[in-house]
């Protein structure tokens, strides 16, 4: 049953509302799918359907012949040919599992313990040894607030350090040399070292533990930018994937190229151009599913072209 | 030789009648980002003086279907020349006339007004151009004449670009400067603010 003018939503059939009496929205159906990242569901797809909360007792579904118009069955729009009935239990428990696959994989990745996300997001342990393990579904308000620590870009740090790009490149080998700390450089300056395209004016690194880096850069003379200032070094949470994978050229540590494509690709703006010309010049940053700047892909190709 | 040197050659062959327009003409109003490639306008009728002083200088020369002049070079990096009109917007005398003097890598060079900028950017509309938009206002609103702004782009056209601008400004900015550029445009009538409906019973 399609609701009237959304063509990515579907309404929830009077039978199933009825057989789960709490009927949870949910957009971006998982935890912490960053905008336009894509883990599991597609996060463009709006999905709002029925799904238990607390404690998950699904209910036996007899397998039967069912036609479209069954109230006990729901069709997901804009799916072409996943267009197809889906059993609303099915897709709630498929929901789930997503959301506590996800949590558990992104929590590890930034070498978190539940103890230290629950200290950061001010999500109990309970709640979140719960969620984790499928038992709870989390509201709006708590995925928000994992995202906010789970999510690398969500809350990076601001800083001054100098007034060129260089100075701050320079303090970020200067720590990682001095302290042993490691960290993996993405976005402007990653893409000006492999392509010498377009000129970086911040310094965007990954880092690990976040609070050492922080410590060791404001000790170098870093400080958070007044206000309207522009920040020329900004700090990540690394995850593990992004360490594990860098690479260094140049005498610096760089992301690997398709995380870099990536990156650049989901920051948009002028960002998309890096992630364009790091695509048409390094074949191997291709991943399947990249999202390019069509614009900035144009540009690009028009400028890398030959004479004819 | 690098941007500045190219930048260096135009001024010093053509100077006033060469007017500097894209990621020359930003840099020069706020250091931001920009690519290797120069963008120039001229009238006609200086356009072969220009054309030598590249060719003398290793570039080669293609006329393009968008009424530009390409030359590339494949150690320098690439000129565009605009005498007619760029993309949309005709080449004229009020441009040329508009023009603000200022300094790139040290050389006092010919620029497009901020309007005349804001103008080009908002009529090419990729992304990347409204986050030099949003980028420009952010640290040049200011000096941006409204009226002016309005004349040459189009209320509905600001109007309608307005609210990516104001999301496009990059995040190393900070929240507050984004903050300030959409209180701005809400000022000066380019961004409706949103209004927040009905609260539930």
């Amino acid at each position: 049953m399609h609701r009237g003018g959304d063509p990515n939503s579907f309404e929830v059939p009077e039978g199933v509302a009825r057989a789960h009496p709490r009927v949870v929205a949910l957009r971006r159906a998982h935890v912490g799918v960053p905008e336009g990242h894509r883990h599991g569901v597609d996060p463009s797809t709006t999905v709002e359907g029925v799904l238990p909360e607390g404690p998950t007792q699904l209910p036996k579904v007899k397998p039967r012949d069912r036609s479209p118009g069954d109230p006990e069955e729901v069709r997901v729009a804009g799916g072409g040919d996943l267009a197809a009935p889906l059993d609303a239990t099915f897709l709630a428990m498929l929901i789930l599992l997503n959301i506590m696959l996800d949590l558990r994989n992104r929590r590890r990745n930034l070498a978190l313990s539940q103890a230290d996300l629950s200290a950061a997001s001010g999500i109990s342990r309970t709640s979140l040894s719960l969620i984790e393990n499928g038992l709870q579904v989390p509201s709006a308000d708590t995925r928000e607030a994992l995202e906010r620590v789970l999510n690398p870009f969500a809350e990076p740090v601001f800083l001054q350090c100098g007034r060129r790009v260089a100075e701050a490149t320079d303090a970020v080998q200067a720590v990682a040399a001095r302290k042993d700390l490691p960290y993996a450089v993405t976005l402007d300056v990653a893409a000006w070292v492999l392509t010498k395209y377009q000129t970086p004016a911040t310094v965007w690194v990954y880092v690990r533990p976040l609070a050492a880096w922080r410590r060791a850069l404001r000790a170098k003379g870093a400080s958070p930018p007044e206000d309207g200032e522009r920040a020329n070094l900004v700090l990540l949470r690394a995850p593990d994937d992004v360490l594990s994978d860098s690479q260094v050229t140049q005498g610096l540590c760089l992301v690997s190229m398709s995380r870099l494509v990536e990156d650049s690709a989901r920051m948009g703006g002028r960002h998309g151009l890096d992630a364009a010309r790091v695509f048409v010049e390094f074949p191997e940053s291709r991943r399947p599913g990249m999202r390019i700047d069509g614009h900035a892909m144009l540009k690009v190709l028009e400028e890398a072209a030959p004479w004819t | 030789m690098d941007v500045a040197a190219i930048v260096q050659l135009i001024e010093q062959h053509l100077a006033d009648r060469a007017v500097f327009i894209g990621g020359v003409a930003v840099e020069c109003y706020v250091p931001y980002r920009t690519t290797h490639d120069i963008d120039v306008v001229t009238r006609e009728r200086d356009f072969p003086t220009l054309k030598a002083a590249l060719l003398r200088a290793s570039f080669s020369h293609r006329e393009t279907h968008l009424a530009k002049h390409t030359f590339k070079s494949p150690a320098v990096g690439e000129v565009d020349a605009y005498t007619s009109r760029i993309g949309d917007v005709p080449v004229d005398e009020d441009l040329m006339r508009r023009a603000r003097k200022l300094v790139y890598a040290k050389v006092p060079v010919s620029v497009a007004s901020l309007e005349d900028l804001l103008r080009l950017k908002l009529s090419a509309g990729r992304e990347m151009d409204l986050t030099d938009v949003a980028v420009l206002l952010h640290a040049r609103r200011n000096e941006v004449s409204v009226t002016l702004a309005e004349r040459l782009v189009g209320r509905d056209v600001l109007r309608m670009h307005a609210p990516r601008v104001s999301d496009l400004l990059p995040q190393e900015y900070g929240w507050q400067a984004r903050r300030a550029l959409k209180a701005w445009l809400i000022d000066v009538g380019w961004l409706v603010p949103r209004r927040k409906g009905p609260s539930a019973p």
